[in-house]
């Protein structure tokens, strides 16, 4: 599953570095101050292009990631299904309705993080960090193979999803009900 | 014998409306009576359901299901907890159970099983009991029903609706009404053990009202659920509210969707889903 895992490492906002290579360019053309807020509009762009496509959230599908820091961002919906994450501080953003299968997690920072709907079946948290101070964890899915941090109080987080499920509804913001397709069978 | 029948005879036009206006009463009382005594007899107003999940004509937050898988007749117990707030303008909301109750459990069970309920029926005589310190609620008088009767579910037939709750193919979706408030029923086999009552403060939500209590015990509503017969050991095995049953071995027999209001026409005022059953949710807390 992750034998052709892509590599990408920044400090910053998680470009790869082609793209960080262009904002560097810019950033000595118009100096720093510019550069840098021409660097949160782009981020904003893309997230927002993203989420107007119907695809928000980061694309790291069998990636290796490390040494990137997500402060209050709009990750929902991100793919990091077999993904090695490393020294990735996702603090205060919204991370619901992620696929997280598979997923190994080294020094990250869940502070502050959404968590609903995330999926974390098969996936080792052991080296996730204040996984229990996680915003929401409503709909949380695991299962046997999840490995969670040492202590960490498992009770918080309904489950485990050890079930030949379809589906599952669940709900991150008050009165609306999305479905979450679990298996390649159908449904109705 | 000639001489009776020659009696005095009223004219066709006078005795044919008394005769017709008797047979009415007479069919309408029947039918009041049938519908008294037929435990499956009592109406809905509506057979299907219409609407949508994500309605915000009534809004459903805070919901907590029990981990509790244990009762009678066949039947698990499930309590839940939340808070109701009604942004209709025009439309109250029932909030206590009973057959007709607005508030409902969203089931869904594989075809080859129709699932019945039978509810404690609090009209055909009680006796109070009075719930322990250790219960839920505490220290509390609550009654309990001499008999219970039968009440058929809705089943969820609109395709739209059938489509956004993921049923699966082979399964149904049926709506299970809230056990009346303030009744439950005596264990046969244990006589100090009862059923969760479902505890609810006040019985109509008026447009713009909200409800909640975080007492123990209260602003709860508490379903049977039937159970397959393959599944009704689940039932059986104790009357502690807690196992160590989980989603994988109750979905094989049924899944619990959500929480719904509907109202007397059969729509979809308001709907929560729920996570997947667990242990670690105790009846006891809530």
């Amino acid at each position: 599953m992750v034998a052709s895992r892509k590599r990408l490492i920044g400090d910053s906002f998680g470009w790869p570095q082609g793209v960080l290579t262009f904002s560097l360019v810019i950033s000595v053309s118009v100096g720093a101050v510019v550069s840098g807020l021409a660097l949160r509009e782009n981020s904003k762009a893309q997230l927002n292009a993203q989420v107007a496509g119907g695809q928000a959230g980061l694309s790291w599908t069998d990636t290796e990631v490390s040494g990137l820091t997500y402060l209050d961002k709009d990750l929902r919906g991100t793919t990091a299904q077999g993904a090695s994450i490393e020294n990735v501080d996702f603090q205060g953003s919204d991370l619901s309705s992620s696929d997280f299968r598979f997923a190994r997690f080294e020094n990250v920072n869940f502070s502050g993080t959404s968590l609903c709907a995330v999926d974390f079946r098969g996936a080792d948290l052991s080296g996730a960090e204040f996984l229990d101070q996680a915003a929401d964890v409503n709909f949380l899915l695991y299962d046997q193979d999840t490995t969670f941090p040492e202590g960490y109080d498992i009770s918080v987080v309904r489950g485990p999803l050890d079930t030949e499920r379809v589906n599952l509804l669940y709900s991150c913001s008050t009165g609306t009900t999305q479905l979450m397709q679990l298996s390649e069978e159908e449904g109705t | 014998m000639k001489g009776a029948r020659r009696g005095p005879r009223w004219p066709a036009r006078h005795w044919l409306p008394q005769v017709l206006a008797s047979g009415l009463l007479l069919v309408l009382a029947s039918v009041v009576i049938a519908s008294a005594n037929d435990p499956k007899s009592l109406p809905r107003h509506y057979s299907d359901v219409s609407g949508t999940l994500s309605s915000t004509g009534v809004i459903i937050e805070d919901l907590q299901l029990c981990g509790c898988w244990t009762g009678l007749n066949g039947q698990s117990q499930k309590k839940v907890k939340f808070k109701i707030t009604n942004n209709t303008t025009d439309t109250w909301v029932y909030l206590e159970g009973g057959p007709n109750s607005h508030v409902h459990l969203v089931v869904s069970y594989a075809d080859s099983f129709r699932p019945v309920l039978k509810m404690p029926n609090p009209d055909a005589g009680t006796s109070q009991v009075w719930l322990p310190p250790a219960g839920t609620p505490p220290n509390t008088q609550v009654k309990a029903a001499d008999e219970i009767r039968e009440v058929d579910p809705i089943a969820i037939e609109a395709p739209a609706l059938v489509t956004e709750l993921g049923v699966e193919q082979g399964w149904t979706a049926w709506l299970l009404p809230a056990n009346p408030a303030g009744i439950v029923q005596r264990d046969p086999h244990r006589s100090n053990m009862v059923t969760f009552p479902t505890m609810v403060g006040q019985e109509w939500l008026a447009p713009g009202e909200s409800y909640y209590d975080d007492r123990l015990g209260f602003g709860d509503w508490v379903f049977y659920l039937p159970l397959p017969p393959e599944a009704e050991w689940m039932a059986t095995s104790d009357m502690m509210p807690t196992t160590s049953l989980e989603s994988a071995q109750t979905d094989k027999s049924y899944k619990i969707l959500g929480v719904a209001i509907v109202d007397d026409d059969g729509r979809l005022l308001g709907f929560a889903p729920v996570p997947p059953e667990t242990v670690w949710s105790s009846a006891s807390d809530f």
